[in-house]
């Protein structure tokens, strides 16, 4: 019964977010996609990381 | 009162259950689009598809599948694959960041919808655990900061002028 209470306060939840999601998404209906791929990532931070490894590892060899 | 971890997991898998199932519904009936927790085998899946990212899926799901709290969705259709992506919450809770985002290049039968698809899923879900805002975190290129921009992310700046990340409220 609590269980079933909890699900029903969560699609009420859930229905007044969407509601603005959705108003939202109407906004911006007509913005294109950018090509598909990938968009976020850690690949800046990954690059630097190897920036540094590289660095580093180049200090330790003199 | 003491929660533990499984009563917390169990929590936001509810979460996350109620925006997959509210997505597909809500605005995405038409496209027979299937929202889904990442599995592994949808991380090494991904890791086929031929980009030049310089991380791997299953690297990025190891990294955050132990957050309980974490936001990552799975978009299928007929079973295929199109797009996946993982969010965590702040500390606070009061922000949702996305960190990895990608679409399947190839064949992919949600073009120009994916985007939209995963925005209004993160916001939801945004909503759903009460955070404010929602950050697009280490966007791949400038190209796609103004993208985010028309989207309504306002981008945010280190003292070098480089994007950290974009954010919007929910």
């Amino acid at each position: 019964m609590k269980l079933k209470q909890q699900d029903e306060d969560l699609n009420v939840k859930w229905a007044a977010v969407a509601a603005k999601n959705k108003k939202w998404l109407a906004q911006v209906k007509g913005v294109a996609e950018p090509p598909l791929g990938v968009w976020l990532g850690p690949k800046a931070k990954t690059k630097k990381a190897a920036a540094k490894k590289t660095k580093a590892a180049k200090s330790r060899s003199k | 009162m003491n929660i533990s971890l499984a009563q917390v997991e169990g929590k936001y898998r509810r979460f996350r259950e109620v925006v997959y199932r509210g997505t597909e519904e809500e605005e995405y009936a038409a496209f027979g689009v299937g929202l889904h927790s990442i599995s592994v085998n949808d991380a090494l899946d991904a890791d086929e598809w031929p980009n030049a990212k310089s991380w791997s899926w299953v690297q990025q799901l190891r990294q955050y599948c132990n957050d309980p709290k974490r936001f990552d969705v799975g978009l299928s259709v007929k079973g295929r694959l199109c797009a996946l992506c993982i969010g965590t919450p702040s500390k606070a809770g009061l922000s949702l960041k996305l960190h990895v985002l990608e679409g399947k290049p190839d064949g992919n039968p949600l073009k120009g919808q994916v985007l939209k698809i995963i925005l209004f899923a993160a916001h939801g879900y945004a909503g759903m655990i009460g955070a404010t805002e929602v950050w697009l975190c280490d966007p791949i290129n400038d190209d796609l900061v103004s993208v985010y921009e028309r989207y309504g992310y306002m981008a945010v700046r280190d003292k070098k002028n480089n994007v950290t990340h974009l954010k919007k409220d929910t």
